[in-house]
């Protein structure tokens, strides 16, 4: 019965620092991987939330397309910032 | 990425798990409801009820169906929305010039040969969850979306060319799109003409028969419930946006040199 | 039993006003483009947790979500499935702001291609000056 709340600790905690790393990050490439692992705890705490239509709306959207989009955009221009 | 990066978003993590700990343990944590709304106690009481057949859309999903059925119009704005983002990439992007069809190395054997094993499956998967909406989770934007990530796969692992090698013009895939969406203006008006010519009376956007208005879209299949206008409008919507996605992925991967400078305020045709 | 729904959207709601704060600070003190892009869909994504937890319950053992698991045979089965089920309708609104998230990040991406094309750069400290060093013309 305590599955939720330990899947839920543990995923917060994970998309905290997820998202800490990908402002701060000056590699956008690395950047754009922190997003994609942000998409995964957020779709997991989407999941026990029982919101199950929402899971599966986001996963393709943040794990999926925007992190591809994002890398194409980068090879035309700048990787790194400042 | 440095450490001290981090240390500090490690740092930053618990003290915000540690203050949520504090706020629940400490009796000021955020209480969500009992019980249910009275608008979500209506919508979820005639999702699926065959004993009131006046106020039923007969949709085991209650999400599919408040999205397609009781609060259609957000929906058919919403795909307002993205088509007007979509038109307003392509004019961003107008003058580009067609590639010349080549495929290009792409990445290594192995990561080809297992895309190709994934290929199919997302392919499968996607023209799933759009078909069976109505019935388990997913809908139409969902089984687009996922329907889309097969071509981005395709554009990173093997290469832009080996979707123009495909014959796929970006402007066939507008107006398929365009087709799409047409279709789904023409459904939420098939019932109003079609009890007009019969001479009763019709709603636009109307799902299944009401007491004054007795015409409805299909509501079985055999003895599997089919929602009627849901299904319809999950099948048009998996087209339109997996097609859409996809003609903005191909922009995007556009070679620098194939982009005219639109920005310039010129005429970009020349 | 209410702690553990009580318990779960605490934390929840914690953290996500955590990372709505470091994506409002990313978005405004990070100088490329591209990297306000990417704050702005972290910011989007934390906001729309919120809209979830609106819609969550407290339920006997634990809330279910919106979905009949099979076809009801009598009136009390929809009975039972309303004494633990989620609120459908935020999470119909949620759908759709995540379409129009998508559809506002591709459009912003776009115009990030065009500014490089044009100006050279997507540090926006140093647009300022190419603009003014054409505006003459």
């Amino acid at each position: 019965m305590l599955v939720p709340l330990v899947v839920v600790l543990v995923f917060s905690f994970f998309s905290v620092v997820a998202t800490y790393l990908a402002v701060m990050e000056r590699d956008l490439v690395n950047s754009a991987v922190f997003m994609a692992l942000q998409g995964v705890c957020y779709a997991l705490i989407y999941y026990t939330l029982m919101a199950p239509d929402v899971v599966v709306a986001y996963i393709p959207v943040s794990s999926g397309l925007l992190p591809i989009m994002l890398l194409a955009v980068l090879r035309k221009t700048e990787r790194y910032e400042r | 990425m440095r450490r001290r990066d981090l240390a500090v978003a490690v740092s930053l993590a618990s003290l915000s798990i540690a203050l949520g700990a504090v706020f629940g343990l400490g009796g000021l944590g955020v209480i969500p409801a009992s019980s249910l709304r009275g608008l979500a106690g209506s919508v979820l009481e005639s999702t699926f009820n065959p004993w009131s057949p006046s106020l039923t859309a007969y949709s085991l999903n209650a999400v599919a169906a408040v999205m397609w059925d009781y609060r259609a119009l957000d929906t058919i704005l919403e795909t307002a929305v993205l088509f007007a983002a979509i038109a307003g990439t392509a004019t961003l992007f107008r003058g580009i010039r067609e590639p010349p069809s080549f495929k290009l190395r792409g990445l290594t054997l192995v990561v080809k040969a297992s895309t190709r094993a994934v290929i199919p499956l997302l392919i499968v998967a996607g023209i799933s969850l759009a078909v069976h909406g109505h019935l388990s989770p997913g809908g139409g934007f969902q089984g687009g979306a996922l329907l889309a990530v097969a071509p981005a796969l395709v554009v990173t692992v093997f290469s832009v060319g080996a979707i123009y090698v495909a014959g796929i013009r970006a402007r066939t895939l507008l107006k398929a799109r365009y087709l799409a969406l047409l279709l789904i203006v023409l459904t939420s008006i098939a019932i109003p003409v079609a009890a007009a010519v019969l001479g009763a009376r019709g709603y636009v956007l109307q799902n299944m028969g009401k007491a004054d208005a007795p015409l409805s879209m299909p509501a079985w299949f055999f003895n599997t419930p089919l929602a009627g206008s849901v299904f319809v409008f999950n099948l048009l919507e998996l087209i339109a946006v997996s097609i859409g996605l996809t003609y903005c992925l191909l922009l995007m991967s556009a070679r620098m040199e194939d982009i005219r400078d639109s920005l310039a305020g010129d005429s970009v045709y020349e | 039993m209410s702690e553990l729904p009580v318990a779960i959207v605490t934390v929840v709601t914690t953290v996500v006003t955590v990372n709505i704060a470091i994506a409002i600070y990313g978005i405004f003190s990070r100088p490329s483009l591209i990297k306000k892009v990417i704050a702005l869909v972290l910011f989007t994504d934390s906001v729309n947790i919120l809209a979830v937890i609106v819609g969550f319950r407290i339920a006997d053992p634990f809330p279910s979500p919106p979905i009949l698991p099979e076809q009801p045979a009598k009136p009390e089965d929809i009975r039972v499935f309303l004494a633990r089920s989620v609120d459908p309708i935020p999470q119909a609104l949620l759908v759709t702001a995540i379409v129009i998230g998508l559809a506002v990040s591709v459009f912003l991406l776009g115009l990030a291609v065009l500014y490089y094309k044009h100006f050279g750069t997507t540090d926006t400290r140093v647009i300022p000056e190419v603009e003014e060093a054409e505006a003459p013309k």
